[in-house]
């Protein structure tokens, strides 16, 4: 189930979701949230896969290890999204949990236990093609950190 | 719908123009092609927006143009076409798209309906097996670096010369298949390998595979020298772009014209818009790369052609060829083109840029294959999988007033979540089942996503872009059999 579909009182649950979803007439808009970059950077990732496949379906048995650049942390952002889709594309690797070991404004390094995707194995919902950077956004929200990014499907 | 009406101008019926005083800022006004009916579909989104966007770009000629299937997309409006000066304007990925050279080909087979119903599921099977769809695939071809160069430099020929298709059909294809000037070197590694084994994969989301009947024709004799003869006729439809590899160029080049944009001292009103100066170092490699990726989807979808004959010939076993299909036309509608244009009397080499919009060059212009340079080459509009696509052709209006550019589809009306929402509960296999429409898919969420309801009905599309002048439709084709990732 999507996180847009669970039925909970929006405002309450708004602030308990490490990501939920917006809309977007072509695409699919995903917001994240942490108290920390790292743990936005991580709950990104997680929204980004569970838009792709159900999750529950991924297991961690697999490993890959990335350090993404960038030229500020929105673009950072972007750049880590995109780096998890070349990894599905050039190794049909997902990953289920995400260990950031380094961040900064402009580099992250992180450590991704998952699965290789595999169509009768998992139940897949749709490729994403790419996050964009039309409307992003990375705040600081409260005591924690925010951001908006929309996702070419 | 007042606002939207408050602040465009009204020219005729099926023409708008979004003043430059709408947004600071722009460079020229824009020109929308909607009646009344799609206008307030366009009230809720930001496409308007968007097009207002697209017209600050420098170098922009004339008018940043709507066309009547605009909705909201990411930087640029999906349905959006921009013309820009060789000289002082700028080449935008963002205006492209992820998927460069996203592009429909149409195929026509000798076959009719009666004959090929019996078979349907066996085709269907077959194609959702040998064109892989979705995620946790991969084509059958795994190429050589070497010969990715290859496939990236000479595009559907290459796949020609490998034995997937024949000669004959590259003059069939926009560009004959191959863009020009294509530079490998200026495709990223990263790029590279996506490309390596998804040669012949059709992706997810809107792209699809469809056997079909014409249903109706609307001007015989310009089917006719597009190989329509009559209803009942099976046709293919695939649509399709140049997959991963597109993707990371696109994302490459947006990374590197971000960083540029101080450097070229331009401030754009949305980030997904970075470009950079056409004729800068920047701008030649973006080009160069773009070209590649357009011509890695042209070969996908040449390859993806040669799975259909195949499958046609496996399942229908005709020894007499009337299983064989040809191809009509591929257009693609993710691309920047080099293109010559009268503006202002004056004929100008441009670079049009056409996102989720088709080229389409009327008759007499020497880019039209020599079989339809009588007509003009087919534009294809395809609706959605549970009611219809159009075949139609471009004009002399179009070419004079939009730079050669027509629709590219129907148009979502719904977002993705809209879509599932409404369809909850509702077995989109069945439903399209009770319409005599067979599905094979891998995902139920996608298909719920891509139902008839989320889009606009093309038909609105053709209306407004027969009534503008800039097409006239030829005929209309009905879904049999749907694969979709």
């Amino acid at each position: 189930m999507n996180p847009d579909e669970r039925g909970e009182d929006p405002t309450a649950a708004a602030a308990r979701r490490p990501f939920e979803t917006f809309e977007h007439t072509a695409d699919i808009g995903l917001v994240a949230r942490g108290q920390t970059p790292a743990e936005l950077f991580a709950r990104a990732a997680e929204g980004l896969v569970t838009l792709i496949v159900d999750p529950d379906g991924l297991r961690e048995h697999a490993h890959e290890r990335v350090t993404v650049r960038a030229a500020d942390r929105a673009a950072l952002l972007v750049a880590w999204l995109n780096e998890i889709l070349y990894l599905l594309d050039t190794r049909h690797f997902l990953p289920r949990r995400c260990r950031v070991l380094e961040i900064d404004e402009t580099s992250i390094t992180a450590d991704l236990e998952g699965d290789i995707v595999e169509r009768d194995r998992h139940r897949l919902r749709r490729l994403v093609k790419a996050a964009t950077y039309h409307d992003l956004r990375l705040t600081r929200a409260g005591d924690g950190w925010e951001a908006r990014v929309i996702l070419d499907v | 719908m007042a606002q939207l009406m408050s602040v465009l101008r009204r020219w005729d019926a099926y023409r708008w123009e979004l003043p430059m005083t709408y947004r600071q800022g722009m460079r020229v006004p824009g020109l929308v092609y909607a009646d009344e009916a799609l206008l307030s579909q366009l009230e809720e989104d930001r496409a308007i927006d968007q097009v207002a966007n697209a017209a600050t770009l420098p170098g922009v000629v004339s008018w940043a143009i709507a066309m009547p299937d605009i909705h909201w997309g990411y930087g640029f409006p999906i349905g959006g076409v921009a013309a820009m000066r060789l000289t002082d304007g700028v080449v935008s990925p963002g205006a492209v798209g992820y998927d460069i050279n996203c592009g429909v080909r149409l195929l026509a087979t000798h076959l009719g309906v009666d004959e090929v119903r019996p078979h349907l599921p066996s085709l269907a099977d077959r194609l959702f097996t040998d064109v892989p769809s979705g995620l946790g695939t991969h084509g059958r071809l795994k190429l050589a670096p070497s010969a990715l160069e290859d496939v990236l430099r000479r595009g559907a020929e290459w796949a020609v010369s490998k034995g997937f298709g024949r000669r004959e059909d590259l003059s069939r294809i926009e560009s004959d298949g191959t863009i020009p000037g294509a530079r490998p070197e200026a495709v990223s590694k990263k790029a590279l390998s996506r490309g390596l084994d998804q040669l012949g994969t059709l992706g997810s989301g809107n792209h699809f595979l469809e056997i079909q009947q014409i249903d109706e024709i609307f001007d015989p004799a310009t089917a006719r020298v597009f190989g329509l003869r009559e209803c009942g006729q099976i046709t293919v439809l695939i649509h399709c772009g140049s997959r991963g590899l597109g993707h990371q160029v696109c994302g490459d080049y947006l990374a590197v014209c971000d960083r540029a944009l101080p450097r070229y001292g331009i401030a754009l009103p949305d980030r997904q818009l970075a470009c950079v100066p056409l004729a800068s170092p920047d701008g030649q490699a973006y080009l160069g790369a773009m070209a590649a990726a357009a011509n890695f989807a042209f070969a996908n979808r040449q390859v993806i052609t040669h799975r259909v004959r195949e499958a046609f010939a496996a399942v229908l076993g005709r020894a007499d060829g009337a299983a064989d299909p040809e191809i009509v036309y591929d257009v693609a509608h993710n691309m920047a083109k080099l293109e010559d244009h009268v503006v202002d009397g004056a004929r100008v080499r441009l670079c049009v840029h056409r996102k989720g919009a088709t080229r389409g060059f009327p008759a007499g212009h020497p880019e039209v294959p020599e079989a339809y340079r009588g007509v003009g080459h087919p534009v294809f509009l395809p609706g959605d999988m549970g009611r219809y696509s159009y075949v139609m052709v471009g004009t002399a209006v179009a070419m004079a007033d939009a730079f050669g550019s027509t629709p590219h589809g129907a148009g979502r009306t719904l977002s993705r979540g809209a879509a599932r929402r409404l369809l909850r509960g509702t077995d989109i296999v069945d439903a399209l089942a009770a319409k005599g429409i067979l599905v094979r898919a891998t995902s139920r969420e996608l298909l719920a996503e891509e139902a008839s309801e989320a889009y606009k009905d093309v038909a609105d599309v053709v209306r407004v872009s027969d009534g503008a002048g800039l097409t006239r439709r030829v005929a209309r084709l009905r879904p049999l059999a749907v694969v979709k990732g």
